[in-house]
C-alpha cells in the first residue's frame, strides 16, 4: 500500500515537473524570441536611425521662375555708366520688373558676397546694383525685400567690406546673416551631390521670387564664376569638398535654384587672380549689365563678350547643365536686346 | 492581504497624510521658487537686452576671438602713425578654405603650410585698409613658384639677393625665403601706398629670408633671363613620368624653354637625359643630330648632359634655335657650382647673382605658364 501510494506520488510529481518544465522552457522560449525581435526592431549599426530626422525642406515646384511674355527678350544688355538707369534697362528688355514682381510679394536677393574685400577688386557683388535692383523691386510693390549669402569669410565683415550691408540696409532690405540654425536640409532631386544638403533656409521662408546678383570673375577652379556659381553661396555644411567636382556642383545649384531672374554685375570684370583676386590689375571696368532669366544664356555673355574669352571652348558645367536641360548658352541664337545708357 | 484602503497610486497628490509638517521645508521651498523666478526674470531681461558685441559690425573686430594666436613671422610694428593693427589670424592646410575657399588648391600645390592674415585699418577711416597675407609655403622654390603664378604680367619684378617684389597699384607682393607676402590694399591712395611702402621696409628688415634657389642664379645670373620666365616643377615636368622631378626651366623670348635638373652624378645625368629624349620621342620624331620633332605641332626639343647635369631645350621653332638654346645653356652651366642633390631646391652659389639683371633690364614678357599649369607641380 505504502508502495503503491509512493508510485502514485511519484506519476503525480513527474507530471507537475513536466508541467512546470513545459511552463518554464515557454517562458524562456518566449522571453528569447521576444529579445530576438527586439532586437532585430532596435538594429542600427550606423546609429543613424537614433538621431532626430531633420526636416527635409523642397523649393517650389518649378521653382521662382515666371513666365516669360512673348515680347520680351531673352538677355537684357546695358552698357554705360549710370547703374540705376542701366539696371533699369537691361530689366526693361526682358519684360520689366512688372513682370516678374507682384505687389505683395516677398523677394529674395542673392548677391555675391563671398569675400572680405572691397567692392573695387571685384570679388563681390557690386552694392551699387544691389542698392538700386532693391529699390526697383520695392517700386514694383513689393511688400519686402531680403538679401541673404553665406560667405566664405566671416559673414558680418563680408557685408560691411563689400559695402552690401550698407547698400542694402540703406535701401530698406532686410538683411540675413548665416547663423547655424537657419540651415535646414534641402532636397534637389536628381542633383549629384547635392540630393540633401545643408541650405541657407532661413530667408527663403515665406519667399515667393528669387532674384541673383553675380559679379564676373576669373575661377581658379571652375574658370570663371557668374550667376550659376553665384549659388554656392546658398549652401552650408562642408561645401569645400564639392570643389573635387566643380563642375559637377554648379550643375547641380542650376538644378536646385531656378530664380525669377538674374542680374550679371559686369559693371567690372576680374579677369585673373579669381575668385578672391586682391590687385586692381586683376579688374577692368565692363561697363555692363546683364539680365536674363537664363543663367547660361547670361553666364555665356559673360564669359565671351565680358571675361573676352571668345577662343576658349566655355568651362564642362555648361554642357552639364545643358544635358539637363537647365537653360542655354548659346545665347547668339536667343533673342538679345542691347541698350546704351548716357 | 491588501486592505481596501490601501493606496496604490497617490489617488490625491496634494493631499498629505503626515500629521504635521516642518517649516524648514516650507522655507526651502519658498527660496527655490524665488530662485526659480529670478532666473527666468533674467533670461526674459537678458533676451530684451542682447549684448551688443553679439551684433557689432566691427571690421575688425567682428569674427575674431579673443584667442592669442602665435605672431611669428610677421614683423612687430607693421602700421605707420594714423594706422592701427587689427587681430592676427591663422589658417593652416586643413581649413585654409575658410578664407579662400575657391582658390586654396593653388596655394597648396605649391607645399602651403600656413597663412597668417592681419588687417591693418587707417585709424580715422575705416574703410582705408590693407590686407596682410603672409604664406608659408614651406621652400624658397614654392614660394617663388605661387608669386610667379599670380604675378600682374605687365610688372616686372624687383630681384633681390634674398626674394622678389613688384607693387600692382593697391598691393604689394614679395617672396623672402619660403615665404610668400600679398599686402592688398583697399585703394591706390597715398595713404594706402605709404602703408604698403612700411609693411614692405618691415617684412624686408625682419623675415628670416635665404638666398635665391640656384636655378635663379643660373637663368638669372648666367643667362640673363627676365625672372618671370622662370619655373620649376617639383615633379611631371612636360607631364612627364618621375623621372622628370625637380627641373627647373627658363623660357627665352622666342618660346624656347631650357630646362635643366642636376643628378647625382655623370652616369645618372646621362640616363636623365635618354629618359628626357625617350619621353620627348613618345609624341615625336627623331630628326637629324638627336633633336626630336613634335608631332603635332612642330617645335623641337632635345635632352643632353654634361657631367652631373640633365639639360635640354624644348619647344624651340627650329632646329637652329633649338642648337642655340641648347648651346648657350651648357656655355652657362659649364663651370657652374654644382649644388647637392637633395629634394628640392638648392640655395645659389656664393657671388653667383653679382650679374643678376635689374627690374630695367628685361621685358617681362608673358609669364612662364599660367596658374593652373604650374599649380600641377
Amino acid at each position: 500500500m505504502s508502495e503503491k501510494n509512493d508510485s502514485a506520488g511519484l506519476q503525480t510529481h513527474k507530471a507537475a515537473e513536466r508541467r512546470n518544465f513545459l511552463k518554464q522552457a515557454g517562458m524562456v522560449a518566449g522571453a528569447a524570441a521576444g529579445a530576438g525581435a527586439g532586437a532585430f526592431w532596435l538594429h542600427d549599426p550606423t546609429g543613424e536611425d537614433g538621431k532626430p530626422k531633420p526636416k527635409i525642406l523642397r523649393l517650389p515646384e518649378g521653382g521662382f521662375a515666371v513666365e516669360k511674355p512673348s515680347t520680351a527678350a531673352d538677355l537684357g544688355v546695358a552698357r554705360g555708366n549710370r547703374v540705376p538707369a542701366m539696371l533699369q534697362g537691361a530689366v526693361d528688355a526682358i519684360g520689366g520688373i512688372g513682370a516678374f514682381i507682384n505687389p505683395g510679394d516677398v523677394v529674395l536677393i542673392k548677391p555675391n558676397v563671398a569675400f572680405e574685400r572691397v567692392a573695387q577688386l571685384g570679388a563681390t557683388s557690386n552694392p551699387e546694383i544691389v542698392s538700386a535692383l532693391i529699390k526697383l523691386v520695392r517700386d514694383a510693390g513689393a511688400k519686402e525685400v531680403r538679401v541673404a549669402d553665406n560667405p566664405i569669410e566671416a559673414p558680418e565683415n563680408c557685408f560691411m567690406r563689400s559695402g552690401v550691408r550698407d547698400a542694402a540696409v540703406d535701401a530698406g532690405a532686410r538683411l540675413y546673416l548665416p547663423r547655424p540654425s537657419d540651415f535646414e536640409i534641402l532636397n534637389v532631386p536628381g542633383a549629384k551631390w547635392i540630393e540633401q544638403w545643408p541650405f541657407f533656409a532661413a530667408p527663403f521662408r515665406g519667399v515667393n521670387k528669387v532674384i541673383g546678383v553675380a559679379p564676373v570673375k576669373d575661377h581658379n577652379l571652375c574658370r570663371a564664376s557668374m550667376t550659376t556659381k553665384n549659388w554656392y553661396g546658398l549652401l552650408g555644411g562642408r561645401r569645400n569638398q564639392f570643389h573635387q567636382d566643380i563642375h559637377g556642383i554648379i550643375a547641380d545649384l542650376c538644378l536646385m535654384m531656378r530664380p525669377s531672374f538674374v542680374v550679371l554685375d559686369g559693371t567690372r570684370v576680374m579677369f585673373r587672380s579669381g575668385p578672391t583676386g586682391g590687385s586692381l590689375s586683376d579688374v577692368k571696368m565692363t561697363h555692363t549689365i546683364v539680365a536674363s532669366r537664363d543663367m547660361l544664356a547670361a553666364d555665356s555673355f559673360g564669359w565671351h563678350e565680358l571675361l573676352g574669352r571668345q577662343d576658349e571652348a566655355l568651362p564642362d558645367y555648361f554642357a552639364q547643365a545643358v544635358a539637363r536641360k537647365l537653360g542655354n548658352p548659346d545665347y547668339k541664337s536667343l533673342n538679345v536686346r542691347e541698350v546704351q545708357i548716357g | 492581504m491588501p486592505r481596501k484602503d490601501d493606496r496604490v497610486f497617490v489617488k490625491n497628490g496634494f493631499r498629505h497624510y503626515r500629521k504635521t509638517y516642518d517649516l524648514t521645508e516650507v522655507r526651502i521651498g519658498a527660496v527655490l521658487l524665488l530662485g526659480l523666478a529670478v532666473v527666468i526674470a533674467w533670461v526674459m531681461y537678458k533676451g530684451q537686452h542682447p549684448d551688443p558685441s553679439l551684433a557689432a559690425l566691427d571690421v575688425v573686430a567682428a569674427g575674431v576671438t579673443e584667442v592669442k594666436v602665435e605672431r611669428a613671422p610677421l614683423p612687430l610694428e607693421l602700421t605707420i602713425e594714423g594706422w592701427k593693427e587689427g587681430p592676427v589670424r591663422i589658417f593652416e592646410f586643413t581649413n585654409l578654405y575658410e578664407k579662400i575657399n575657391g582658390r586654396e588648391g593653388y596655394y597648396k600645390s605649391f607645399g602651403f603650410e600656413r597663412l597668417h592674415f592681419v588687417t591693418l585699418e587707417k585709424a580715422d577711416d575705416p574703410t582705408t585698409i590693407v590686407d596682410i597675407e603672409l604664406f608659408n609655403q614651406s621652400k624658397a622654390v614654392n614660394a617663388l613658384g605661387a608669386y610667379n603664378g599670380e604675378r600682374d604680367k605687365e610688372a616686372t619684378p624687383e630681384v633681390g639677393e634674398q626674394g622678389l617684389t613688384h607693387y600692382s597699384r593697391n598691393a604689394l607682393y614679395l617672396t623672402r625665403g619660403q615665404y610668400y607676402l600679398r599686402a592688398v590694399g583697399s585703394d591706390e591712395s597715398p595713404a594706402v601706398l605709404k602703408q604698403l611702402a612700411h609693411v614692405r621696409a618691415r617684412f624686408e628688415a625682419e623675415l628670416d629670408g635665404e638666398a635665391l634657389p640656384w636655378s635663379y642664379a643660373l637663368f638669372l645670373g648666367k643667362l640673363e633671363l627676365s625672372p618671370d620666365a622662370i619655373a620649376y616643377f617639383t615633379e611631371n615636368a612636360f607631364g612627364f613620368a618621375d623621372f622628370a622631378a625637380d627641373v627647373n626651366v627658363g623660357r627665352l623670348e622666342d618660346e624656347t624653354e631650357l630646362f635643366v635638373k642636376v643628378a647625382e652624378d655623370e652616369v645618372a645625368a646621362t640616363k636623365l637625359a635618354e629618359q628626357f629624349n625617350q619621353g620627348f620621342l613618345g609624341y615625336g620624331q627623331a630628326k637629324a643630330g638627336g633633336f626630336i620633332e613634335d608631332r603635332y605641332i612642330q617645335t623641337i626639343s632635345k635632352a643632353a648632359s654634361q657631367g652631373p647635369w640633365a639639360y635640354g631645350v624644348k619647344g624651340a621653332p627650329d632646329i637652329a634655335a633649338a642648337t642655340a638654346g641648347l648651346e648657350r645653356l651648357a656655355k652657362a652651366l659649364s663651370g657652374f657650382p654644382v649644388p647637392q642633390v637633395e629634394s628640392g631646391q638648392d640655395k645659389a652659389p656664393e657671388d653667383a647673382l653679382q650679374n643678376t639683371k635689374s627690374e630695367s633690364g628685361a621685358d617681362p614678357g608673358e609669364p612662364p605658364y599660367d596658374s593652373l599649369e604650374a599649380g600641377e607641380q
